[in-house]
């Protein structure tokens, strides 16, 4: 009895000591998190942003890995380019085809004849943003090309991951792409961007000496100035061997032949990546032989079909595209000595970032044998000038002869030069003049007019005469025209609040708005041209609630693909150049914690209307016979 | 039933047991110390915009997939969020594996300051159409032709070049100088173009003829419209009067160039008595 009433009694105080602790265990594992809310694995919330060395370690910075456009060519990244340009020549100025006694090159007004300065380029033009009523879906692209690889979807992992119809749905149209979590951090070493060739293009400028220099002692008819020469050029973004074939326009093939490199370009290329972890672009050259060019051509000029094949050691890439070569006529044409050529730069990165299409010209003449003996100039006090000029609504002879037309000319680039040339037999002093003539940014892409060159002698008494008078007609590259707009699509939008639209360029210039959106007025839009703006337009949205009181702003920078659609072209694909844009609704955040936010859907569109890449080389400048015009 | 008496009832028992583990449970998981904020292993953070007082929103798993729609300073993915695909969310760049350019991506930011709000310029622009954009028409004309037009009435089939008609305002002109005719030596040309296709432009007004000397040609100077003014001070003839050729090219809206000519008479001085 004794022994059971203890055994009672140990049960009693024991069972619910027992179940205290078992309690309190129970709890000490479901008990809260710190500053958190609590929830199942997959929605731990509310915890703070760590800061410096904490968020390094869970968010370091990655480089990001630029998109691929074979269609630009930028010289700013190319080994060896020269970084004097020459000497800026504003618009409506001529160029003294004579260095001054300290040995520069001094631009004059092309009516007074006194010496100008630079002019500032004009800014961006603002534009008015355009209503929207509501959020609409984007054009089908146009392209026919194979789609990127940087599109399919992956598929999903399984477990308990969350499906996302852009991750999974191949037929949703989703902008931006797809990414999987890692389970470590990735690499902090930069990566190699995989081999890309550019689209080929005739070399010219200082890309025709950079040539000469990288071809050397292999270059056929060395007795030809470089810039005179028929010269295909393209860059590469490594050191790499391009095989070159191709197909005149008769339909001769061209025989496999090999570009050249500069072994000490890719020298240096190696040593700027592995000491500074930069990936330079380099040029490779192939210069035909005259024949071979003559055999083919029509007045100085041939067109070929271009195909090349890249092989690096991490890869291999191809390019495609045609190639207009020119070469030098036979005889004589006084007073020229190399005959006046133009030649595509596409689109060149100015110093305020915009691009702006280019076209280079280059000519050589006898320096004492300009002015002609039977004139009423005064001879010792004459000198000579040249004005370059791109001309919308008039020729040459309109332009130079009757003051008719429009310059539509930026600015001028020009280096003269002066040299002794064998010409005919004898030792000949000779000016060659190199200049890249930049088209008025706001024109729009596939601006058409003339190019002109038109050299005259003046004395000082302010009698002038033409000497001569050449031009060719040209059609600038085309450009994507870039509608950004944004919506208001929220079905709970906050009665009395206001949401603040303002479109400005990276470098914070406004070029559209403030719009003000709320339910009444809900969008508005803005257009530019994709290379008035190649890094990105920037949106910024801003909620004003209630009160009046500001909302931290919320920024978005539009990407610009400045590519052009060419269905025929495969690179348009790798480029996108026949993407239409986008929509996409995004909540905004309008406090610092992300608890509140306005649904906006934001809309971009892309013209880009399909050109064809074999007759239709959008991106680079459609350039006529040179041809001698009346004065 | 005096044992009966002596041991508590089951029920009781049980009861007790219930409280206590009730007990336990509620005062160690209120007032135990909480949990520290840690990810569970391999997880990673969702945060809402990096600014100040930005926080985890979510989290996502190793192998979960994600679809990117921006970046944010070559530090932060920028996704759409598990639970609300239009809801964006700041992971860390580095832990995402992708094929995409994220170059190419949108960059997406909030104010740094959300109190100060400083992230966008204050300048502003008012809305105006300014010439020049895209949206704007580029058929500027020529300043000295009355016969262009600003209105576009391109028409898509036409490959018509336009009708250039010229006349002058006497049918002859004298070789500057010519002191008692000093009237005549100037000759005004007027050029007409006619096209559907607007605008029209004149391009190219220029004279040739044939002097003893050799081939010759000069420019015409415009005064005004569509007019233009010719003066030939050398290289005519010796004697009599040389036929001279007017010829203007002029364009339509359609890129299609046409031109006119007209014939006139370049006049000796002493020949007609007035030197």
């Amino acid at each position: 009895m004794q022994v059971n009433r203890q055994r009672t009694r140990a049960l009693v105080i024991g069972a619910p000591l027992v179940m205290l602790l078992v309690g309190g265990a129970v709890g000490w594992f479901t008990r809260g998190t710190e500053a958190g809310t609590g929830g199942n694995s997959g929605t731990v919330v509310g915890r703070p942003l760590p800061d410096g060395g904490d968020l390094d370690a869970i968010a370091p910075t990655r480089g990001t890995v630029p998109a691929a456009n074979s269609m630009l060519i930028d010289r700013a990244t190319l080994l060896g380019y020269p970084e004097d340009v020459g000497v800026e020549v504003p618009k409506g100025a001529a160029v003294p085809l004579a260095l001054d006694t300290a040995g520069k090159l001094v631009p004059v007004d092309a009516t007074s004849l006194q010496p100008v300065a630079a002019a500032t380029p004009a800014a961006l033009p603002p534009v008015a943003p355009v209503p929207l009523a509501e959020p609409t879906p984007p054009a089908a692209p146009p392209s026919t090309a194979e789609l990127p690889d940087a599109t399919t979807t992956i598929a999903p992992a399984g477990g308990n991951s969350f499906v996302d119809p852009c991750t999974t749905v191949v037929a949703v149209p989703c902008a931006g792409g797809p990414a999987r979590v890692l389970d470590t951090l990735s690499d902090a070493a930069p990566q190699l961007t995989p081999l890309s060739i550019s689209v080929p293009f005739a070399a010219t400028g200082a890309t025709s000496s950079m040539c000469s220099t990288i071809e050397a002692a292999t270059v056929p008819d060395p007795f030809l100035a470089p810039a005179t020469r028929p010269t295909i050029a393209v860059v590469v973004n490594q050191p790499s061997s391009i095989a070159l074939t191709g197909t005149w326009s008769d339909g001769e093939p061209i025989e496999k032949l090999t570009m050249v490199t500069s072994s000490e370009f890719d020298q240096q290329w190696r040593t700027a990546w592995e000491t500074e972890g930069v990936q330079h672009s380099l040029l490779a050259c192939l210069t035909l032989p005259l024949d071979l060019v003559r055999a083919h051509a029509t007045g100085g000029r041939a067109d070929v079909a271009v195909s090349l094949l890249g092989i690096s050691s991490q890869g291999r890439a191809e390019s495609v595209g045609p190639v207009t070569v020119t070469m030098p006529l036979d005889g004589e044409d006084r007073p020229f000595v190399d005959q006046v050529a133009f030649g595509s730069l596409g689109e060149q990165r100015a110093a305020d970032g915009t691009l702006v299409p280019t076209v280079h010209v280059h000519y050589a003449v006898l320096a004492d044998d300009l002015v002609p003996p039977t004139t009423t100039l005064d001879r010792s006090t004459a000198k000579v000038y040249g004005r370059h000029d791109l001309v919308e609504n008039a020729d040459c002879a309109g332009w130079a002869n009757n003051q008719q037309g429009i310059v539509r000319t930026r600015a001028g680039y020009f280096t003269i030069a002066q040299e002794q040339r064998t010409v005919g037999g004898r030792s000949r002093p000779v000016i060659v003049v190199d200049g890249d003539i930049e088209l008025d940014p706001a024109m729009p892409g596939g601006w058409g007019g003339y190019a002109c060159v038109q050299l005259f002698v003046a004395d000082a008494a302010g009698t002038r005469l033409t000497l001569d008078l050449r031009g060719t007609q040209v059609r600038s590259p085309l450009s994507p025209v870039y509608d950004v707009g944004v919506v208001i699509d929220d079905p709970v939008f906050p009665e009395g609040w206001k949401v603040e639209a303002t479109w400005s360029t990276r470098s914070g210039t406004v070029w559209c708005g403030p719009a003000t959106l709320d339910t009444a007025a809900p969008g508005a839009s803005c257009t530019t041209y994709a290379r008035s703006m190649p890094d990105g337009a920037v949106l910024t949205l801003r909620a004003v609630d209630e009160t009046g009181a500001k909302r931290p702003a919320f920024t978005i920078v539009v990407p610009m693909n400045t590519a052009f659609c060419t269905p025929d072209d495969p690179l348009a694909g790798v480029s996108n150049g026949c993407a239409t844009g986008y929509t996409e609704r995004v909540k905004i955040p309008v406090d610092s914690g992300g608890e509140q936010s306005v649904a906006v859907s934001l809309q971009v569109r892309r013209t880009a209307p399909a050109g064809s890449v074999q007759t239709n080389p959008a991106h680079a400048w459609q350039i006529g016979l040179a041809q001698a015009f009346t004065f | 039933m005096n044992r009966r008496r002596g041991r508590p009832p089951v029920v009781v028992l049980v009861v007790m047991c219930v409280v206590a583990a009730a007990v336990g449970w509620f005062v160690v998981s209120n007032f135990a110390p909480k949990k520290s904020a840690v990810a569970a292993a391999g997880a990673i953070d969702l945060f809402s915009c990096p600014m100040e007082g930005a926080q985890s929103i979510g989290q996502l798993q190793p192998g979960d997939d994600v679809w990117l729609i921006g970046v944010t300073d070559e530090r932060w993915a920028v996704v759409r969020h598990p639970d609300d695909p239009t809801r964006p969310a700041w992971a860390p760049l580095a832990q995402l594996g992708t094929g995409v350019p994220t170059g190419g991506l949108p960059v997406m930011g909030c104010d740094v300051n959300p109190v100060a709000g400083t992230t966008t310029s204050s300048t502003s622009v008012p809305p105006t159409t300014v010439a020049g954009a895209p949206t704007t028409s580029s058929t500027t004309t020529s300043t000295t032709s009355s016969t262009t037009s600003t209105t576009s009435t391109t028409i898509a089939t036409d490959r018509t070049p336009p009708v250039v008609t010229l006349s002058a305002n006497r049918p002859y002109l004298y070789v500057s100088p010519a002191p008692k005719c000093a009237e005549e030596v100037e000759l005004e040309v007027s050029v007409t173009v006619a096209d559907p296709t607007l605008p029209v432009s004149i391009r190219s007004i220029v004279a040739t003829w044939v002097s003893p000397a050799g081939p010759q040609t000069a420019g015409l100077s415009p005064v005004a419209g569509n007019r233009f003014k010719l003066v030939v001070t050398a290289n005519g003839p010796t004697s009599g009067e040389l036929p001279v050729l007017i010829t203007a090219t002029a364009a339509d809206g359609a890129g299609n160039v046409g031109s006119g000519t007209i014939t006139v008479a370049l006049r000796e001085p002493g020949s007609f008595g007035c030197k």
